[in-house]
């Protein structure tokens, strides 16, 4: 294979990129991205949660056993969380849920946890860009299908 | 005595009539809101976008109309217009002229059809008399004589314009009538004249723009290139006569250079009025970014006399304009406005400052004229029906210390009608008018109104099939412009458990409500899926269409095409198409899983607290106590006052301790009030209606709460030598020793440490532009032989506050403008060198006392900030809800906010906030109960093994371990099991995670919604299999 080719593959993969966004910080986030239009790729699919802390690691697992290429745990910045602490027991969560990742022989980097606030459109857009970009160079997720 | 009438005549549909109602309503009074127009909504939804924020005004105003539409205790009376009021305070008789719509209410749909059969165009007053090109190029209004006045209206009825009707007038045409399928039109319709019985009365009537044909050089009405902020909003607006497109009226071009002219009909005392309009200054920024937005090539110039920029997140709008879309502002007056006869461009001759100094001429595609706020349209109807006193332009004379009331008892005002302002201002203020109305009437409160009745509940078992209803939101062309609707709505057909789908122009108007509700009973719908905007505005709303035809609430889901798809793929249509199939499928998925839940009436201690004893504080505690609640007032400070204290003389001429001891007497003589001074909150637990703490020891219990924590004197250390020579000093050091000082020449500096551009301080603080004229007027009066110099960025004496910067002007004061690349200097010497535009040259002043004028600070407010969870803004002052509609609400149930700790502000504005604040609690306690979250954690007792872990993680504090004894036959064992307060929690789901055993389902959001929604999503279109459920 070229790199001409891997470069074609590279640019035709659209991946599929869950993100699990808390309602207060990182689901209004959004909201204001798309107030303030600022674009973003359109892999990004957004499930609301009222917390990040809220996120159980099987929804992580499974997400990806069905076919997600990546995903994200969006949560309220340290201190803001809606919930006091919710945001801190993600952390801890997807912390233990990324070793579990190396721990199973998949990409650790296809699993991200961010904080964005409420008035953080601008980065909610730029954490979408730069993680889809980042799935884009890893290729298509490889469990999954065989492993279902 | 006279018996008192348990309901109140709100006068005026706009966001003020709105907002009052909607308090007043909500605490069991009947609520008559009179509007002479067809529809409410005032003059906010002719705005396309709103400042500083750029929400769309339909948007946020939209669900304000339904619920007042939809409210049980409000009875809307559309073009009517009040004739006479008689009686007295408690017991008034209002008449009122319905006038004829010649279109029977009960028969109308609002479908439209007369309105596209009529074949006669009248001018269109909705869309400031533009015209829009009919198919043959022809120019038309957008009305015709039979109309529904504009595609949200509340509520959506056509009426027929009477005096323009060719039927009604010689007996000819009657096409509407043939064509309306209802049957709903009635030539022979009468004005009726209708009496009513009302406690009190709220005036909201509002204002209408300046005319601008009264100034002839502006050409307006003539060249058909000038036009007026309102037109060129509506050129802006999507739903607009050119659905959006920036065109200029005499070719239809996008124009490529464009001007704003501030101050017309405001600031001008050559035609008497010489009051600012407030918000036009905004409002032209506003529509120059719009304009930019619309088109990026577009030059935007806004000639002006000062950027008044005074409100919260304002001034940071107006350096966004200059910096981020490069706006440019041109300090100076268009002296003429002449007329390309070739092109029909506008040329502008003003005098330059920046440039080649001298009088210069620019050629401009369009112009576009800031408008003043005109209240005269309405003096007749106030001065000789409400016989209120008014000023010489119109507004409604009032007291600084009670602004919501007028010279006659038992009839407040709000909004514009007391004097000109922006929106959020006037929201604060009709929720003080509705506090006073609300006092007035408390012991009659619930004597009107009839209880609510909801439908019998339809059952839905677990067990029952779904049937799901979807709407899929073309939200104008918010959504429809990227996202073939019609494509999703049938996709979604596709599946076998969605028995109906639509695609409507606007999901949250009322007329999709009824379409919804009506689509619920005819499918038998068990389940209804709204893709539209974020469900975070717009979920309550539909929320409640469900609840109205007895389905559970929470058998709803909202997917969010707006925010989240179309306006941030709005160049990938295929995509965004995609993604919104992906969505809907998620939503169905994740539907059919819901279940009925119940919300539960929990009891709330009817009592309220209050943080902060100064002005904003006392009034809010002494107007809760009035309507009848105990109220905790607690002071930081051994004595009542605050900041008021220390101001000797208003700009108004009142003594701030004199205000303060007014105030302290009542709140000492009032046994409902706990005062607290020297003390602090401590140990805050609970949640809204149930809040419990510790106040000096002693243990207080409140059900909802009131920040008024103030705001103090900046202190400039290291700004123009502060501090280092004792004769420069800041206003407020000058006005506590102002009897000791006796200066030959003073400068006085504004802007000290405020309009930063970095934060905390980027804001501009309002008030000190009126703190230095203030003190220039008390020094001038005192001596006329002393020099004052103001060195200022803007003036900002905003409304009736003009007043006093002429008068300074008159006594001699000078004014010399400065600006950030050119700040003045204070030499060592004490020498101040200004560089002074006007003449080109850098002046030198020897003055004997330099003052600073410098901002409000927020007083310490983290503490309260993190004890009550509530956020702050970059400028550390409180952060409200929404910067718009909620400026007195934060966005945590039970928790209000009043006073400068939200942002610098008058006395007077302090006072209406805090009675503004005060109706909000007042409405949370009325009731006696709140109703619980329906989406709490719940624990299953068989599986919890009482380890504890939820109760530890729970913030909320709202799972308690429980130990039971089960006696059995032949031991006693003893059990440990977690449960849940359902008024406390919150449903944010960390307890389930944390569950070893799985105990712990979130209602709403159990593991199988979450898990079904993100496997559906994830489904490839390969391996769908339209027959079954996602």
């Amino acid at each position: 294979m070229t790199q001409a080719d891997i470069n074609l593959i590279e640019n035709d993969f659209k991946p599929t990129i869950i993100v699990f966004a808390c309602n207060w910080c990182s689901y209004a986030g959004a909201d204001l991205a798309g107030v303030s239009r600022i674009q973003y790729p359109s892999n990004v699919r957004i499930v609301r949660v009222m917390c990040s802390g809220r996120v159980d690691p099987a929804f992580i697992l499974k997400a990806f056993l069905k076919g997600a290429d990546g995903v994200i745990v969006a949560g309220c910045h340290p201190g803001d969380c809606h919930y006091l602490e919710g945001n801190l027991k993600a952390e801890e969560r997807i912390n233990n849920t990324i070793k579990a990742l190396k721990v199973l022989g998949w990409e650790a980097s296809r699993l991200r946890l961010e904080w964005i606030s409420a008035s953080e459109g601008k980065r909610f857009a730029q954490v979408m860009a730069e993680f889809t970009q980042q799935i884009k160079n890893l290729g298509p997720i490889k469990i999954g299908i065989n492993q279902r | 005595m006279i018996e008192k009438i348990g309901s109140v005549a709100v006068i005026g549909g706009g966001i003020a009539g709105i907002q009052a109602s909607l308090d007043l309503a909500n605490q069991g009074f009947l609520v008559h809101l009179i509007e002479r127009n067809p529809s409410i909504g005032g003059r906010m939804v002719q705005l396309d976008k709103t400042f500083p924020t750029l929400d769309c005004a339909m948007c946020i105003l939209g669900p304000k109309l339904v619920d007042v539409q939809r409210h049980p205790n409000i009875k809307l009376l559309t073009y009517c217009e009040p004739s006479s009021l008689s009686g007295s305070i408690g017991n008034f008789s209002l008449k009122y002229i319905k006038k004829a719509r010649y279109v029977d209410a009960l028969k109308c749909t609002g479908c439209g059809v007369c309105e596209e059969k009529c074949p006669y165009w009248i001018h269109d007053d909705f869309n400031a008399g533009l015209t829009r090109k009919d198919k043959r190029g022809r120019d038309k209004p957008a009305r015709k004589v039979i109309s529904i006045p504009f595609p949200q209206a509340v509520p959506k009825l056509a009426y027929i314009q009477a005096e323009t009707c060719r039927y009604i007038q010689k007996g000819k045409c009657g096409i509407c009538q043939k064509n309306c399928d209802p049957g709903a039109i009635d030539y022979n319709q009468k004005d009726e004249e209708i009496e009513i019985q009302i406690g009190a009365v709220i005036v909201a009537t509002g204002f209408d723009p300046f005319s601008a044909e009264k100034i002839s050089s502006l050409h307006f009405g003539e060249f058909p290139n000038v036009v007026t902020t309102l037109q060129f909003e509506r050129l802006l607006n999507a739903s607009g006569p050119t659905e959006g497109e920036v065109i200029r009226p005499s070719d239809q071009r996008n124009p490529k250079k464009i001007a704003f002219l501030q101050c017309v009909g405001s600031r001008n005392p050559s035609i008497d009025r010489n009051y600012c309009s407030a918000a036009c200054c905004m409002f032209a920024i506003k529509e120059a970014i719009m304009a930019k937005e619309h088109d990026p090539s577009v030059e935007v110039y806004v000639f002006y006399i000062d950027i008044r920029a005074f409100g919260k997140g304002f001034e940071e709008f107006y350096q966004r304009a200059i910096k981020e879309f490069k706006i440019n502002f041109i300090k100076s007056r268009v002296s003429e406005i002449r007329e390309n006869p070739k092109n029909n461009n506008l040329i502008l001759k003003y005098e330059d400052f920046e440039g080649i100094q001298g009088v210069t001429s620019e050629e401009m595609d369009m112009v576009i004229l800031s408008t003043g706020l005109d209240p005269s349209s309405h003096r007749d109807f106030l001065e000789n029906c409400l016989n209120l006193n008014l000023d010489q332009y119109g507004f409604v004379i009032t007291d600084p210390l009670k602004p919501l009331e007028t010279n006659r008892p038992g009839v407040y005002v709000c909004g514009v009608s007391s004097g000109p302002k922006d929106i959020p201002d006037t929201v604060a203020q009709a929720s003080g008018a509705a506090a006073k109305a609300a006092i007035l009437l408390k012991d009659v409160r619930n004597t009107q109104i009839e209880e609510i009745k909801l439908p019998r509940p339809i059952k839905v078992n677990l067990t029952d099939e779904s049937r799901i209803g979807v709407l899929i939101c073309h939200c104008g062309h918010n959504i429809a412009s990227v996202i073939d609707c019609k494509e999703v709505a049938e996709y979604a057909k596709t599946f076998p458990n969605v028995v109906y789908a639509s695609d409507p122009m606007y999901a949250c108007a009322a007329d999709t409500q009824e379409v919804l509700k009506e689509a619920i009973k005819e499918h038998k719908l068990n389940r209804i899926i709204v893709a539209s905007c974020t469900p975070r505005t717009h979920a309550p709303l539909f929320r409640s269409t469900l609840k109205e035809v007895g389905l559970n609430e929470f058998l709803f889901d909202l997917v969010n095409l707006r925010e989240h798809v179309s306006w941030v793929h709005s160049h990938e249509r295929e995509d965004a198409n995609e993604k919104a199939k992906d969505l809907v499928r998620g939503a169905i998925a994740r539907t059919c899983r819901l279940e009925p839940l119940l919300k539960e009436k929990i009891p709330l201690i009817q009592k309220a607290l209050v943080i902060g004893g100064g002005c904003a504080g006392m009034t809010s505690a002494l107007d809760i106590s009035k309507a009848g609640y105990p109220v905790y007032l607690i002071e930081k400070e051994d004595q009542l006052g605050g900041e008021l204290l220390k101001i000797p003389v208003l700009h108004n001429g009142m003594k701030g301790i004199e205000i303060v001891e007014e105030l302290k007497k009542k709140v000492l003589n009032d046994p409902n009030i706990t005062l607290f001074t020297g003390a602090e909150l401590a140990d805050l637990s609970g949640s809204v209606g149930n809040f419990k703490g510790i106040v000096n020891g002693q243990k207080i219990e409140f059900g909802g709460v009131i920040l008024a924590t103030g705001a103090e004197s900046f202190i400039p250390s290291g700004y123009y030598n502060y501090g280092k020579k004792s004769n420069i000093i800041t206003q407020k050091e000058l006005e506590e020793n102002f009897d000791e000082l006796d200066p030959k020449t003073v400068v006085m500096i504004q802007c000290v440490g405020s309009r930063e551009s970095e934060p905390p301080r980027t804001y501009c603080s309002r008030i000190c532009c009126t703190g230095a004229i203030k003190n220039s007027i008390r020094l001038k009066e005192r001596n006329p032989d002393v020099n004052v110099f103001i060195l200022y960025k803007d003036i900002r004496t905003y409304g009736d506050l003009e007043d006093y910067y002429l008068k300074t002007r008159q006594l001699g004061t000078i004014f010399i403008r400065y600006t950030d690349e050119r700040k003045p200097e204070v030499k060592i010497k004490g020498t101040v060198e200004i560089f002074d535009e006007m003449l080109g040259r850098t002046l030198r002043i020897n003055p004997d006392l330099i003052v600073l004028s410098v901002p409000l600070v927020p007083k310490p407010n983290e503490k309260l900030s993190q004890m009550f969870k509530v956020p702050r803004g970059s400028d550390q002052f409180f952060l409200e809800a929404h910067i718009k509609l909620r400026p007195i609400d934060f966005a945590t149930d039970g928790i209000f906010l009043a006073g400068t700790g939200h942002y610098p502000k008058f006395t007077s504005e302090s006072i209406y906030q805090a009675s503004g604040a005060a109706v909000r609690v007042m409405a949370l306690l009325a009731p006696g109960y709140l109703l619980s979250e329906g989406a709490i954690a719940e624990i299953d007792q068989d599986i919890c093994r009482g380890c504890g872990r939820c109760e530890e993680i729970c913030p909320y504090k709202a799972i308690e371990l429980e130990v039971k004894a089960i006696e059995l036959e032949t031991e006693t064992i003893k059990t440990v099991k977690a449960y849940v307060n359902p008024g406390v929690c919150k449903g944010c789901g960390s307890c389930l995670v944390t569950c070893p055993v799985t105990a712990i389902t979130v209602k709403h959001f159990p593991d199988k919604t979450i898990e079904a929604q993100v496997e559906s999503i994830l489904l490839k279109t390969e391996q769908l299999d339209i027959k079954q459920t996602p």
